[in-house]
């Protein structure tokens, strides 16, 4: 078990309530870690989202080593 | 020149400088609420010629925000109205007003005839859409989006740089992200997302500083946090764009993970 602290921004955070979570999880993977969120938050499902770790922006095979992440979608508003 | 002096006088920018700003061609695409801070800056800076995209009209709750227009303007073009005011700020530069959707049949021959792209837009299809024709045509884009108090900045394609399909390669089911007229959006942050873009528009332009290619910038105006994400290239993405020939990306039949 690893204890990530997550950051949400933008709509992923309003479905969720919040834009800070501890979580912990078994995840090897940045997609298993998105998986991971998708079934704690229901919500999030069919939410289109990246994930950044150490501030960079990972593919989801990339091993998840960091602590800490950042999971944002993409806004469209202008 | 006197007007630019304050230019000039940087060391940095000097005559040359300013030379290149005034012989700059920038296309904006949407003058809202990120074209409109855009288009007054460049403006003010002396961009020798400057393009505004809009088929829409100025509608009352746009004056929230889009600090260009005014009553007098409601119901009118706003790339037509923003030409006039502008043109009225500064007199030597040249404005173009397309008042007209940016598709398909027009997006290549407007990115053509501009050095520079600016994403002021408030919908996915035309997000699209402008990374791709900026991808076929080799032009640096400058990228702002907004949600309530947050924005998202960034500088694609330039210099063999990332683009917006790197970033983002699945655009979001229909009604998953909701733009400005359905959600809501504090006034002052697409005047102050607007201003970073003009700022990297005026980086790429006279050469100075780090551009904000291959890195989103995130801001909150809640928090005042800001985080610097890097991303990288995807060549597969890249060359699909650069050997298929120019759609509309079909926001109703992706497939999410």
């Amino acid at each position: 078990m690893k204890d990530i602290t997550v950051n949400y921004y933008g709509k992923l955070a309003e479905l969720i309530g919040t834009n800070q979570e501890l979580v912990q999880t078994t995840a090897e993977s940045i997609g298993d870690f998105s998986l991971f969120l998708r079934q704690r938050h229901p919500s999030l499902c069919d939410m289109t989202l990246q994930i950044a770790q150490n501030n960079h922006i990972e593919s989801s095979e990339a091993p998840l080593s960091s602590k800490e992440v950042d999971v944002f979608p993409p806004f469209s508003g202008g | 020149m006197a007007r630019y002096s304050r230019h000039i006088d940087l060391h940095e920018v000097g005559p040359s400088g300013q030379r290149k700003i005034t012989q700059a061609r920038v296309l904006v695409v949407g003058a809202g609420g990120l074209g409109v801070p855009v288009l007054l800056y460049l403006t003010a800076a002396g961009v020798g010629k400057i393009g505004i995209v809009d088929p829409d009209h100025v509608e009352e709750e746009n004056l929230q925000r889009q600090v260009l227009y005014r009553e007098a303007d409601l119901n009118n073009n706003k790339a037509l109205v923003a030409q006039k005011l502008l043109k009225a700020r500064n007199s030597e530069i040249d404005l173009h007003a397309y008042p007209q959707a940016f598709q398909v049949d027009n997006a290549i021959s407007l990115v053509e005839a501009y050095d520079v792209v600016v994403d002021c837009t408030d919908n996915f299809q035309t997000r699209y859409l402008i990374n791709d024709a900026c991808v076929k045509r080799n032009k640096p884009l400058v990228f702002a989006a907004i949600f309530k108090y947050e924005g998202q900045l960034s500088v694609f394609n330039y210099q063999d740089g990332p683009t917006y399909r790197c970033l983002f390669p699945k655009p979001p089911l229909p009604g998953e992200v909701p733009n400005c007229e359905d959600n809501g959006v504090l006034g002052v942050l697409p005047g102050i997302l607007g201003m970073y873009q003009t700022n990297e528009i005026l980086k790429i332009i006279i050469g100075l500083g780090k551009v904000l290619s291959g890195t989103l910038m995130t801001v909150n105006l809640l928090t005042l946090d800001q985080k610097q994400l890097t991303f990288t290239r995807d060549n597969k993405e890249v060359n699909h764009i650069k050997n298929s020939p120019l759609q509309l990306t079909d926001i109703n039949d992706c497939k999410l993970i």
